[in-house]
């Protein structure tokens, strides 16, 4: 899921300085499962800064409103209407929420309040272990489905580097080498060969090198031009 | 009590205490039976365990002019 | 959660967990007095000065 940490109060603050009046909009899909920014956050943050602002002596007229998707038209149009009571709007959602809501109403502008972080799996309560890099171009088929590219702190495609030291990633010792996870897959399945074979350079154009990315599906687009 | 009352007086701190049904809740309401003296100001919210008290709870009490907080378990 | 109270600028000290069981009515007694005893040395809370009377009962 895509993950995401709130911003500290302060820079908060910092972002909705002059501002009278402000939504904060939550996101009912990934920030929700990762306690970031759904209902429940944008809650305690709403709560947050009217006690802050009020503090300071500047209080602020905060509100509420969580969609189930801040990612999809349809599910933010429902609050054009009320927008225009707003000085801003401060998104818990993704990057990709803050961006939407942005491109959807020029009237308003929307801040990011939390931090999008990365794809993770929630690998226990309280922890996401980042587990892909969305490099559009997919090499779980070759390593025993782990993947030295979001994994291996230097993404090398043969092997561990000098620095795997018994199993453990030389750049952080919390981090389990992805090298050592992957030959010990080949192992359990007896198919140590396969990785002997050279990887060549990946093709990085699919992933950011190549620009932003886009996908036109046109079976699936409703009229073609 | 009026405002003007209150602010002559000593301060009188408005606690809240989210207490547990089966622990605090049942101790406060022995405490009650045994007729002893405890602050009158205190209000006690009776939750069916204090693990379900969470933070958006406590702050909207203390927005809404709560002093102090008590989560008896 | 004393963390977000810090953050927003009150005291952490206005917010205590204490445990007990449904026989501890002396116990129950002794916290909230020690309660309201911290509380009054720290002051009101702050959010409470700018607040109307109506709020009051």
């Amino acid at each position: 899921m895509i993950v995401g940490e709130r911003k500290p109060l302060s820079e908060i603050m910092e972002l909705l300085s002059g501002a009278q009046k402000v939504l904060v909009a939550g996101c009912g899909t990934c920030v929700t499962v990762c306690f970031a920014g759904g209902e429940k956050e944008v809650g305690i943050l709403a709560s947050e800064l009217r006690m802050k602002s009020k503090l300071d002596d500047h209080p602020m007229e905060v509100e509420e409103a969580t969609v189930q998707r801040q990612c999809e038209w349809e599910y933010i149009d429902p609050l054009l209407e009320r927008l225009d009571e707003y000085d801003v709007v401060l998104s818990l959602a993704c990057g990709i929420g803050v961006q939407a809501m942005n491109e959807r109403f020029s009237g308003v502008v929307t801040l990011p309040g939390i931090n999008t972080t990365s794809l993770s799996l929630p690998v226990e309560q309280g922890i996401w272990e980042e587990r892909c890099q969305a490099c559009g171009d997919c090499l779980l088929g070759t390593t025993f489905g782990i993947c030295p590219i979001a994994r291996c702190s230097k993404q090398l495609l043969n092997g561990p580097c000098g620095g795997s030291q018994e199993g453990v990633c030389e750049v952080d010792s919390d981090t389990p080498c992805v090298w050592q996870l992957i030959w010990d897959r080949a192992i359990e399945f007896d198919q140590v060969k396969r990785l002997l074979d050279i990887q060549s350079p990946k093709n990085w154009s699919l992933s950011r090198d190549g620009g932003p990315r886009k996908i036109v599906r046109e079976d699936l687009q409703l009229e073609s031009e | 009590m009026s405002n003007g009352l209150r602010s002559e007086r000593a301060f009188d701190p408005k606690i809240v205490a989210f207490c547990c049904r089966h622990c605090a809740y049942a101790a406060a309401d022995l405490a009650g039976a045994m007729r002893l003296r405890y602050p009158h100001s205190v209000r006690i919210v009776d939750v069916p365990c204090s693990g379900r008290v969470d933070p958006l709870e406590m702050l909207r009490a203390f927005e809404r002019g709560v002093d102090g907080l008590l989560v008896a378990g | 959660m004393s963390s977000l109270l810090e953050e927003i600028g009150l005291e952490r000290e206005r917010i205590e967990m204490v445990n007990m069981s449904s026989a501890m009515a002396v116990q129950f007694a002794q916290a909230v007095e020690n309660m309201t005893q911290r509380v009054r040395e720290l002051g009101p809370n702050p959010l409470q000065a700018t607040r109307g009377s109506d709020n009051e009962e």
